[in-house]
């Protein structure tokens, strides 16, 4: 229903897409494809309505004119029939043609987003090293939104506005030609002020939208300062400066109605001119005898349907432009290359023992500036070795390699002696679990989210493996146990507890290959025991590889691996390595120092206090 | 049962926006008034033409054509400048009331204390305070407005028509029953579905959120096609809901266009007929048509005003539920102001919970001396940081007492106590504008020496100084960015202007790299040498600058003492540093890799 319809012309922002617009068109078409019987029942419901409703005044003239002026009752009947089919068609017509178009509009999306989703799990992690994730949730939820509602639906009225007009005009001309010549004078007096005022709206509309936008802002800023403005009794200004976003807004929402309220009179004043040039020369045609009553009638009812697709025809260029814009981003993401893909003959990585080699491996993000440089490493299975070193001395990117997150740039890794980019990538990462420093947490109970490790695991299987690993009271102390909201559970726990649900999932999903980034938050020590615990029972019967940033905690592990600017240091036990007296134990001995730092400025601090 | 009870909501909650709308009577009745004269105006257009088709056109007289046409452009004009004043006035009235209701929610929720925010997100509040606000507005624009000049509109054109044919407006009035009816129907059915459709929205948006957010462990674990799934299913949900709503669409929602044509053609035959016996005329039979057309809007505007009622109303209530609330924290209509004070704080027996029966602290006594540098210390949980907050009154005491210079915080100006209680936090908050105006915050009439002379004291000065425009840079979004140890300068800069006379510091460095931690700490015991401290701390050097240790555990003082004395009593003060020592150490190692060499320069100065 129209009400407030206006509003709803002008607030397709522009946006300039870097794709040509005729690309682009070819694009959408091309997935419109698949729908093309709905298409075609749509453009036939569009002509058959667009007919019919014209039908409507030409009856009701000759009703007019042949019947009710002639007397005859019986065709006056048959008439009314007629019209009464025609106008059940029109109506049918249009029922069908609305459901239609919404289902394609739905369809177009529903598929889009399915799409969209699909390309986005899985690219590989490089893709999203540089895309905002905002813009990817965006591209998923909003820019399928746009397309749908500005060019599915856009679309199709824009054909059926154009389908009436020229029908109307050819009715017109039909039943007659100067009068039909005199109605068009008035076309491009509408369509000068049509264009002048969209202009308008467009930037009266975008400033309602900035000043809204500078509410929420000021709101936001209020909000999250509210604990200092209330500290120090600030609220009248916060106020105040509220009041002045707020005023902003008002008077922009202000002027945006006044336009509004400039434009429809006008518009509906002149499409009233167009109805009284055609009443004045048909009034005259027919004072002369030249022009029949019904005709005339007829043609006023034609006049005022003149008028609506004009109007809706200059919204589509804005319509158009909000379309393309968002059908550049939707192609940018499901056209983009997959940088790390299966290869054509990759086999199924059968269940590995976990011999595990680097052999001369280089690896760079950015051309030109290597992070790992010439890695040799050999793992055996079982084995657990420990990867400690500086920050940026590349220890998280080694282990990416070993999943294929990246590709190496050069030489190779192997598992088993296979090369890894030999199979395929969804049973190489089943063998390979991570664990990461951060815990990411699911929509979903705990549960879920440790099921999340093997999506087929039953309760039972959940909760024994939480049992085993000793976290299981841990888990029950939550609110709802492992019904417990992930989000909420999420806010409470702290990294290290939140890695507790991490290394249930690995174990749950049991690979042979474990890879462990220890999470660094601070925990009181009953914590840091029960994940030492959990460690120990993770990493049992498995190829471990443990990114240790605690040096006193690498000690516990078979071999340790130095890496420093991306190169293998040094390696070998903790004894070795503090024996060779070289980068690990300058590491080392530099942390025992600075203990006595820590030491040295409490004790300097209680000292020189008390003495004040 | 329930519906009524709701739709009883809605007109008391209507009812309350009363007062708003009275506020701005003139700029209504304006737009109601021209709203009338315009459908007056625009019942009339058609009677002209018809007069002008059936005295005119028929008989061939031009000239009554022609003065019939006059009459229509005046008309026309008329109702152009009718309908001007209608929209331009509606606009005023409804974004008039936006405005004032928009302050006014925003003026509640600045009232509220601090329990409010710990319990209501800040997006929740944006949310209400734009869009609720907005959906009020659009409420009162057009829809109440047509509601009232809907059934003026409407009676006008039956009485015409009345006046005209009765037996065809008696037609015509059955179908428009049926129209209304169909309208409402379809609106209840619709509105549940749209509401279902927006929240399954939600869904998929939290999930399309979660899978690109949680997109490395989604790799990680290999589970790209399980949590495909999961979106794939809320997916198809939104897509069948659409598909639900479509449907009613094109039935519903056009049921009543058909009625509407169904009408035309009964008034065509049965106007026809009249006509054919002499008891009507052509030209009415084309009014009668417009005037059908013209009833087809109001008629099925009741439907959608039920809907668009009850959404606003909901809003409208959101909102009064803010402005109702009474903040837990409340000044005494007889509160004092608070002197300037010396600094001696008091706790008495204090109690305290932030949800009932569940006391966070349990009869806390604690003497502070003016002067005196205390640090609270305690495990998570025992509460240390709830301690301090009840100090400048952001929550109330469930028990007991708190004094500051034997004046209860509670008889006492909010506004006088807090400005001499300055806190300085982990994540100082530091408001978009000049660095002026963030000093002078507690104090906007400070003078410049003043600001100056607290910027001196908290070493903030020459940094401000060496920016191109002093103080009058610009901080925050658009301008300078500042480090976490300048953000606390900032704060104690602040509440040196406000004339705190006790600052608390809450976890102020724990944010802050060792060595701004070193100067910071350095820097402060000179700066507050003269003013109450409170110290709420898990860093070691911090602590070490109070002259007492306060032990809480479990909402109780357990121990107190100097660091000394208690070190040697091996209670659990002794046990609390000891792991934070064990820890600080731990984080020393990560602070290694990063600036080793730093650090090896920094151990040689610090020994």
């Amino acid at each position: 229903m129209g009400f407030g319809g206006p509003h709803g012309m002008w607030r397709y922002g522009g946006g300039k897409t870097e794709t040509p617009a005729s690309i682009l068109l070819r694009k959408l078409l091309k997935h419109m494809f698949p729908y093309k019987f709905a298409m075609f029942v749509i453009i036939t419901c569009i002509i058959v309505s667009s007919v019919t409703n014209l039908f409507s005044p030409y009856l009701l003239g000759l009703a007019i004119d042949n019947y009710i002026m002639v007397g005859d009752m019986n065709g006056l009947l048959r008439i009314s029939a007629l019209y009464f089919l025609a106008m059940v068609g029109n109506w049918v017509a249009m029922a069908v043609q609305g459901y239609a178009v919404s289902w394609i509009g739905q369809r177009l999306i529903y598929d889009l987003r399915n799409k969209l989703m699909e390309k986005i799990m899985f690219q590989s992690f490089k893709y999203h090293d540089y895309k905002r994730a905002g813009d990817l949730i965006s591209t998923v939820i909003n820019d399928t939104s746009i397309l749908r509602e500005s060019f599915i639906s856009g679309i199709f009225h824009i054909v059926s506005d154009v389908f009436s007009l020229i029908g109307v005009i050819i009715a017109m001309y039909l039943l007659n030609v100067p009068l039909t010549l005199v109605t068009l004078l008035t076309l491009p007096v509408m369509l000068l002020i049509a264009y002048v005022f969209s202009r308008k709206f467009r930037q009266a509309y975008r400033r309602t939208r900035e000043k809204i936008a500078e509410v929420t802002v000021r709101v936001q800023e209020s909000i999250s300062g509210i604990r200092v403005i209330q500290a120090f009794g600030r609220e009248e200004d916060s106020q105040a400066r509220f009041q002045m976003s707020a005023t902003e807004q008002f008077e922009a929402q202000l002027q945006a109605g006044k336009l509004m309220a400039i434009f429809w009179p006008t518009v509906s004043f002149i499409g009233n001119i167009g109805t009284i040039v055609v009443l004045l020369y048909g009034g005259f045609l027919s004072a002369q005898g030249r022009l029949e009553v019904g005709v005339l009638v007829a043609f006023l009812a034609y006049v005022t349907r003149f008028m609506n697709p004009i109007m809706q025809l200059t919204n589509f260029y804005d319509m158009l432009q909000a379309a393309l814009a968002a059908s550049d981003r939707i192609f940018n993401v499901l056209e983009s290359e997959v940088d790390v893909k299966d290869a054509p003959d990759a086999i199924e990585l059968p269940r590995v023992k976990g011999d595990i080699k680097y052999e001369n491996v280089w690896f760079e993000y950015v051309k030109g500036i290597p992070v790992l440089k010439n890695i040799n490493l050999h793992i055996k299975p079982g084995e657990k070795i420990a990867i400690v070193g500086p920050t940026g001395s590349g220890k998280t990117t080694l282990v990416y390699l070993l999943a294929r997150f990246y590709d190496v740039t050069s030489g190779s890794i192997s598992i088993d002696g296979i090369d890894i980019r030999k199979v395929k990538q969804e049973s190489l990462r089943k063998q390979i679990a991570f664990v990461p420093q951060d815990t990411f947490l699911f929509r979903g109970t705990i549960m879920d989210n440790i099921r999340i490790g093997k999506p087929d695991a039953t309760d039972d299987e959940v909760i024994d493996v939480c049992k085993r690993l000793g976290i299981h009271e841990f888990i029950m102390r939550l609110p709802k146990g492992y019904d417990t909201d992930a989000g909420e559970a999420g806010r409470k726990l702290s990294t290290g507890e939140r890695q507790l649900i991490s290394f249930a999932r690995a174990m749950l999903k049991d690979p042979p290959i474990l890879v462990l980034d220890e999470a660094l938050s601070a925990v009181d020590p009953k914590t840091e025991y029960m994940i030492k615990y959990a460690i120990r029972k993770l990493l049992e019967n498995r190829t471990a590889i443990i990114i240790a940033h605690r040096l006193t905690l690498a000690r516990d592990w078979d071999r340790i691996i130095v890496l420093h600017n991306g190169v293998i240091e040094e390696e070998g036990t903790h004894e070795e390595l503090m024996r060779r007296q070289g980068f690990y134990y300058k590491l080392y001995t530099t942390q025992i120092s600075e203990e006595i730092v820590v030491e040295a400025v409490g004790r300097d601090g209680a000292g020189r206090n008390s003495s004040s | 049962m329930k519906r009524d009870t709701e739709k009883y909501v809605s007109i008391k909650t209507f009812a309350r926006l009363i007062p708003y709308i009275r506020r701005y009577w003139k700029a209504f009745s304006v737009s109601v008034i021209s709203m009338f004269l315009g459908s007056q105006l625009t019942t009339i257009a058609p009677s002209f033409m018809r007069s002008a088709i059936d005295n005119g056109v028929i008989k061939g007289d031009f000239q009554i054509v022609l003065s019939y046409v006059v009459l229509i452009i005046i008309v026309g004009l008329l109702s152009s400048v009718t309908s001007f004043f209608e929209r331009y006035y509606t606009t005023l009235f409804s974004q008039k009331v936006a405005l004032d209701f928009r302050n006014d929610v925003f003026r509640a929720v600045q009232r509220q204390s601090f329990s409010f925010f710990d319990e209501v997100p800040i997006g929740q509040l944006v949310s209400r305070i734009t869009d609720d606000v907005e959906r009020v507005a659009r409420f009162l624009s057009f829809p109440l407005r047509n509601l009232i000049s809907t059934a003026f509109l409407a009676s006008l054109a039956i009485g015409y028509m009345w006046s005209m044919n009765p037996k065809l407006s008696a037609i015509v009035g059955l179908y428009m029953l049926g129209i209304m009816l169909i309208s409402i129907r379809y609106n209840m059915i619709v509105r549940p579905l749209n509401m279902e459709a927006r929240n399954q929205l939600g869904i998929l948006t939290a999930i399309t959120d979660n899978n690109i957010t949680g997109f490395r462990t989604v790799k990680s674990l290999s589970v790209e096609k399980n949590r495909l799934n999961a979106f794939n299913v809320e997916n198809e949900k939104l897509f069948s809901l659409y598909i639900r709503i479509a449907k009613v669409e094109a039935l519903y929602g056009r049921l009543g266009l058909l009625l509407l044509i169904l009408a035309n053609i009964t008034v065509l035959y049965v106007g026809g007929l009249d006509i054919i016996n002499g008891s009507f005329t052509v030209g009415g039979l084309a009014a009668f048509n417009a005037y059908t057309l013209l009833l087809m809007r109001p008629v099925s505007f009741i439907g959608f005003f039920i809907g668009m009622f009850s959404i606003a109303m909901t809003s409208a209530k959101r909102l009064f539920d803010i402005i109702d609330r009474v903040p837990e924290v409340y000044e005494k209509p007889n509160a004092i102001e608070l002197p300037p004070i010396k600094g001696e704080v008091v706790f008495e027996n204090v109690w305290f919970g932030y949800v009932k029966d569940k006391p966070v602290l349990k009869g806390v006594n604690l003497h502070v001396k003016p002067g005196e540098k205390v640090a609270i210390i305690g495990r998570t949980g025992s509460g240390k940081s709830t301690l301090i907050s009840l100090i400048p009154r952001f929550y109330d005491v469930t028990e007991g007492s708190i004094k500051i210079d034997g004046y209860d915080v509670r008889d006492v100006k909010l506004k006088s106590l807090r400005r001499q209680v300055a806190i300085v936090s982990q994540e100082p908050f530091v408001f978009a504008g000049s660095f002026k105006d963030n000093i002078a915050l507690a104090k906007p009439e400070a003078s410049m020496d003043e600001i100056v002379k607290a910027a001196k004291i908290a070493k903030l000065h020459d940094f401000i100084a060496s920016l191109p425009n002093g103080y009058d840079s610009l901080i925050g979004e658009r301008g300078i960015t500042l480090s976490g140890g300048q953000k606390q300068r900032l704060t104690i800069a602040r509440a040196l202007v406000a004339g705190a006379k006790i600052i608390i510091l809450d976890d102020p460095t724990s944010n802050l790299d060792a060595k701004t931690e070193r100067e910071f700490i350095d820097d402060i015991k000179g700066i507050l040498k003269d003013h109450t401290v409170f110290i709420v701390t898990q860093r070691l050097p911090l602590m070490m600058i109070a002259d007492r240790i306060i032990v809480l555990d479990d909402g109780r003082v357990v121990e107190e003492g100097t660091h000394d004395e208690l070190m040697s009593k091996r209670g659990l003060y002794y046990s609390i540093y000891v792991e934070l020592y064990a820890k600080q150490k731990a984080e020393l190692e990560k602070l290694l890799g990063e600036v080793e060499a730093e650090v090896v320069g920094s151990k040689d100065g610090g020994v």
